[in-house]
């Protein structure tokens, strides 16, 4: 264990560094493959219709299992990061779920940047109704926010306009 | 054994009434609801809390009804607005607030100590086999008019919009009918029975605690519907009947396997509840009193 820095009041542990970092690292990697890879691209005209991607050749089965194998690491390194700022516990993953939802819909389905957005603004408001409404409530806090987005602005931050969510 | 099985069967029951509501909902109508435990749990600790102060149980029964049911009134309105997997993710989201609140907000609640000693049903007849069999007599009163009034229900007017309703939105707008107010009653009709069914659980177990209200729950009636075939109410009862036999099954399966501790085993039978789960949705997606093509 190290001691915190301190930035005149703000103290910050060099394990927070770390995991800020692997996760930007993680991010930027992300990105690279959404936008700069052909198995991204590909992705991307997948999700925005199905059946249009399978005529022009792309083979949508293989696509969505290199999906869900990016999603599984990211979900580890969520994880291990997780594990190394608190505590392991096998209901780990199932507390992150509703406010994972909630970052995703308040960034904008479909915009990674949005989710990363989602997330921060969402941990930082949980984190601020600690004082308002215990710590106990977090979840509830980001259930509240998730509703507020779905009712006010459905396309959440960043995302495009559909009609109907 | 007797009044073992008279348990098993009163359980059975009560998960029969909440797949009834789920089916009502999900079955015949669409609306994805992974939240039905919170319904469940609005009815166990209204009548509870409401028997506990003194109230006679019927008309503590018929406000823990009343209440789930209006308590679904807001999250109807919001099913308008979402579709499926929105929905599903906010009636979760729903579920576990509603668990934080009932851990959380001691005044009312007790908080995670639970609520003990809430008067059992036919007190009057004593502790023992004519209370527990009079109970059960109840219950299967309760499913059969449940069971009558959704047969009934889906073979009306009423019934053929909200499968409409189920199948294409657009269309149902387009023939002037509007599919917001029949999902928001049914939404309502479903948690209704949910909310009885809480009452029921309440009484029977006499000890209610926010861990038992769980989002396991909402799955457990998810997983008999889907065994049983949804949009079929015969498949909703067949289908908590197989739930039962599976969890209560798997409990005596432990006599013949030596060496797994009653921890492991709870975890071997969700995983076993999980596998059943899968082979279905691979081998018969419509269930087992599913029609073909549905």
């Amino acid at each position: 264990m190290m001691r915190a820095w301190n930035f005149s009041g703000i103290r910050v542990l060099p394990l927070d560094l770390v995991v800020a970092a692997v996760s930007i690292v993680a991010m930027a990697l992300l990105f690279t493959l959404l936008r700069l890879t052909p198995v991204g691209r590909q992705m991307r005209a997948v999700a925005d219709n199905p059946d249009l991607a399978r005529a022009s050749g792309i083979r949508a089965n293989r696509v969505l299992l290199v999906l869900w194998a990016v999603v599984g690491a990211l979900c580890a390194l969520g994880g291990f990061l997780f594990g190394a700022k608190s505590v392991v516990s096998p209901e780990l993953g199932w507390e992150q779920l509703i406010p994972a939802f909630a970052a995703m819909i308040l960034g904008g389905i479909g915009s990674p940047a949005g989710a990363v957005a989602g997330a921060v603004l969402l941990g930082i408001a949980q984190e601020l109704s600690v004082p308002l409404v215990g710590p106990s409530y977090k979840i509830a806090v980001a259930f509240a926010v998730l509703l507020l987005v779905l009712l006010v602005r459905p396309r959440g931050l960043f995302g495009v306009a559909i009609a109907a969510r | 054994m007797e009044a073992y099985l008279v348990a098993v069967a009163v359980i059975a029951l009560i998960y029969m009434l909440l797949a009834i509501g789920l089916n009502l909902q999900y079955g015949y109508t669409g609306l994805v609801n992974f939240g039905h435990v919170a319904f469940y749990a609005i009815g166990a600790y209204a009548s509870a809390l409401l028997s506990l102060k003194g109230w006679p149980l019927a008309p503590a029964f018929a406000v823990a009804m009343l209440l789930a049911g209006l308590a679904a009134y807001p999250i109807g309105l919001l099913s308008l607005r979402l579709s499926d997997d929105y929905l599903a993710v906010v009636t979760l989201g729903f579920s576990e607030t509603v668990r934080l609140v009932i851990q959380q907000e001691e005044w009312l609640t007790r908080g995670v100590q639970g609520l003990p000693g809430i008067p059992r049903l036919f007190q009057f007849l004593g502790v023992g086999q004519y209370a527990d069999i009079a109970t059960l007599g109840v219950l299967i009163a309760c499913n059969v008019v449940a069971i009558g009034l959704v047969t009934h229900l889906v073979r009306s007017p009423y019934g053929r919009l909200i499968q409409a309703v189920r199948d294409d939105e657009t269309a149902v707008q387009a023939l002037g009918k509007d599919p917001a107010r029949v999902k928001v009653q049914v939404f309502m009709l479903g948690a209704g029975l949910a909310g009885l069914a809480g009452a029921f659980y309440a009484h029977v177990i006499t000890y209610i605690s926010p861990d038992q209200f769980l989002p396991l729950v909402t799955f457990y009636v998810w997983i008999a519907i889907i065994i049983g075939g949804p949009g079929r109410t015969s498949g909703a009862v067949i289908g908590s009947l197989i739930l039962l036999v599976f969890l209560e099954g798997s409990r005596f399966a432990r006599d013949f396997v030596p060496g797994v501790s009653e921890v492991q085993m709870a975890s071997v039978r969700l995983a076993l509840v999980g596998l059943a789960l899968i082979l279905f949705t691979i081998y018969r997606p419509q269930g087992i009193m599913g029609r073909q093509n549905l």
